[in-house]
């Protein structure tokens, strides 16, 4: 994997058909649906997700429900064309937008790519711009910036109208949000700022061109990008860009530094995946539950500028406080100190750990607090 | 969700990795100390490999057996033990008496290393917490002087203790390179430990502001004495070339648990070894200041990394 260098993209944008069978992953979420139920396209089905076919619910787990394809009588999409401002953020957010709070001064188009190897962002920009634009008039209409910045990594070729660019310097992690609103602005978490991801223009165009919440996103898999529907099982487009799997190989959705392993090929994708890899068994030192020894490779990588090592130690003796003494909330969960570790430790797994274990402790005392 | 073949391993992210590992850094370790090893055993003969492969043997059967009565599944396949031991022996006469070497070697690992949880939880430098607990121990065993009677050549810094600058005006920058001096056996090899350090600077298996403190805190520090006083004290080249300051720079003093680990920490603390050295070879008794000078560091180390940047976004 060449981390630090930009990516050339392969080929034309490709179309996968849609499958006959959608897996929708579900966080943790037990929805009020039972099997057997008929879903038109574009129901929610709890928790922000939304059926992409039509079809019948023939297995609900609490990890994903499937739904296999069948006609089911489809509610008439959502007239977005006459909204503006609030209205239209409530009802982009009904559909599963969730954007942030605004309004915003400067409104920034994040376009480099989010994780190395992933060239969906480009292709979206280029093949699907017409969609982006509608997604950019949107957001503008919700956000009402005075300066709507897109950046792109240097030497890229792509630009919107309507935007400035940015040149952000090449190489992972700049393309992250909080880096690039600072490489643009020049302030650390500047107020007034919002920032999406072409990703999400793409995902706002869709909700206002079809009336329906997205059910699309485009993948990169080998040297192809796919759209596809949300909930298309792995294997499918792993079959389709030639990707052959073995016993012990790992399959990455999103990206190889901040991703999520599947364990099933039959996992179906999430309207947030723009990547899938195949990390061929052996190919990187296994991960270790070994102590830190202290090498320091970690800290001048990190972003933050906080120090895994410590942080993580903490972690692993639940010493969870601690974590916060040391400034775990500055960190981007960016995977950079894991990718580093000469140990081989679950850097990013620790500070993900923590990070969770404070939230629910701030909930808990919320709770309390109400309480009494 | 069947069906389950193949099947697919699960793990967190980052799924990519740089390559690096525990492993593979002692090796490169090992690797720029191969030179000084050879010459080491160029200059004192068989005595050295003596040495050196108790010293190592006897680093790993302890690491293995303190495991063992830990309980704990042993990593002395990581090698780190065996450069311990190693970089025991270079800090030995090549005439130390076997009982001493396998003492030191096991005091190396079980007090500097494994009372401590094993790698990584030291707070001192392992080899050196060997070889101070044996030159107080049995200090004409230690001492560089008695290995003399051996051998034809000299001992520049103990020369510069008793005799004074004009002693050691005789030697060469070069034979300090080359190694023809006495001390430890691999510590006094300078020109080929120095290839070692650059080698692992350049593949950035050491904190190279640790060596670039300490060499820099010798030479000013030895400079101002110098200029102060010339009749008095020797001047800087000569106090960077004899014992162990080149090993103590590049491989001592760069342990990965017992420094420092941002940049800033690690030059500072670099540089207060390096001045140490100096002070405690001119005002103290002890003829090379390297290692106690390298000891009084490692306990400045976790003040030292209290310094550190605002976290991103803090103001
Ligand atoms: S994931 Fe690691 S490197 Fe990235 S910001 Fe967090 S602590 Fe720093
Ligand atoms: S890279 Fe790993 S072993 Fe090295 S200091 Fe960081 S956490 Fe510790």
């Amino acid at each position: 994997m060449k981390l630090f260098e930009s990516i050339v993209r392969q080929g034309p944008l490709t179309t996968l058909p849609e499958p006959e069978t959608v897996r929708i992953p579900l966080s943790c979420h037990r929805p009020d649906i039972k099997c057997g139920q008929k879903m038109a396209r574009g129901i929610h089905i709890g928790g922000g997700y939304y059926a992409p076919i039509s079809g019948t619910v023939t297995e609900v787990h609490p990890t994903y429900i499937c739904i296999k394809a069948e006609a089911v009588d489809e509610p008439s999409p959502r007239d977005m064309g006459a909204l503006s401002g609030n209205e239209l953020r409530t009802a982009l957010n009904d559909m599963g937008a969730g954007l942030p709070e605004g309004p915003a001064q400067t409104l920034i188009i994040n376009g480099v790519e989010p994780e190395p190897g992933v060239t969906a962002f480009a292709h979206m920009l280029d093949e699907l711009s017409r969609i982006v634009q509608l997604g950019l008039s949107t957001a503008q209409s919700v956000f009402s910036p005075n300066r709507t910045v897109l950046a792109v990594e240097a030497g890229a070729s792509q630009s919107l109208d309507g935007c400035e660019k940015a040149a952000i310097e090449n190489g992972y992690p700049n393309g992250i949000d909080p880096l690039v609103a600072k490489a643009i602005t020049g302030m650390e978490n500047p107020d007034n700022v919002a920032v999406l991801s072409v990703g999400r223009l793409f995902e706002l165009g869709m909700i206002m061109d079809t009336g329906l919440p997205c059910d699309k996103t485009v993948v990169t898999c080998g040297e192809t990008d796919f759209v596809t529907t949300v909930g298309t099982p792995v294997d499918l487009i792993l079959t389709t860009a030639h990707q052959t799997v073995r016993h012990g190989d790992t399959v990455v959705l999103g990206g190889l530094m901040r991703g999520e392993a599947a364990h099933s090929l039959q996992q179906g994708i999430s309207k947030d995946t723009y990547g899938l890899f195949v990390v061929p068994k052996g190919q990187y030192p296994p991960v270790e539950d070994s102590p830190c020894i202290g090498c320091g490779e970690c800290i001048p990588v990190c972003p933050a500028r906080i120090d895994p090592a410590t942080i993580s130690g903490y972690a692993e003796f639940r010493m969870y406080d601690k974590c916060r003494e040391h400034d775990i909330d500055a960190c981007m969960e960016c995977g950079m100190c894991g990718f580093f570790c000469i140990a081989r430790r679950p850097l990013l797994q620790y500070i993900r750990l923590a990070k969770q274990h404070l939230a629910q402790a701030d909930t808990c005392k919320l709770n309390d607090q109400g309480e009494g | 969700m069947e069906p389950l073949t193949p099947t697919l391993t699960v793990s967190t992210p980052p799924f990519a990795h740089c390559g690096k590992t525990v492993n593979k850094r002692m090796r490169a370790i090992l690797l720029a100390m191969l030179p000084a090893a050879a010459l080491a055993v160029y200059h004192f003969g068989m005595d050295a490999v003596r040495v050196m492969s108790l010293a190592t043997a006897t680093a790993v059967i302890a690491e293995f057996v303190s495991d063992m009565v830990m309980g704990r599944t042993s990593q002395v396949d990581d090698l780190h033990g065996f450069t311990v031991g190693l970089g025991f022996a270079f800090l030995l006469p090549a005439s130390a008496p076997w009982w001493l070497v396998v003492f030191g070697s096991t005091t190396s690992i079980v007090l500097g290393k494994m009372m401590f949880g094993g790698l990584g939880g030291s707070p001192l430098c392992a080899p050196l917490v060997g070889w101070a607990v044996c030159s107080l121990s049995w200090a004409n065993h230690m001492d560089i002087d008695a290995a003399m009677l051996t051998s034809e050549l000299t001992y520049p810094l103990s020369q510069l203790k008793h005799f004074g600058p004009q002693a050691v005006a005789g030697f060469s920058l070069n034979d300090l390179l080359v190694g023809r001096q006495l001390g430890g056996l691999g510590a006094v090899q300078t020109g080929a430990l120095f290839i070692g350090g650059i080698f692992l600077s350049m593949r950035k298996h050491i904190k190279v502001a640790v060596p670039v403190g300490m060499l820099a805190g010798v030479l000013v520090t030895a400079g101002i004495f110098h200029a102060s006083n010339p009749q008095a004290n020797a001047p800087a080249m000569f106090h960077l070339l004899t014992g162990s300051v080149i090993f103590g720079a590049f491989f001592l003093a760069t342990d990965s648990s017992s420094s420092p680990m941002r940049k800033i920490p690690a030059l500072l603390y670099g540089l207060l070894a390096g001045v140490l050295v100096v002070i405690i070879r001119v005002y103290g008794v002890y003829p090379d200041g390297v290692p106690y000078a390298i000891l009084l560091a490692n306990l400045t180390s976790p003040l030292l990394d209290r310094i550190k940047p605002k976290p991103f976004g803090r103001n």
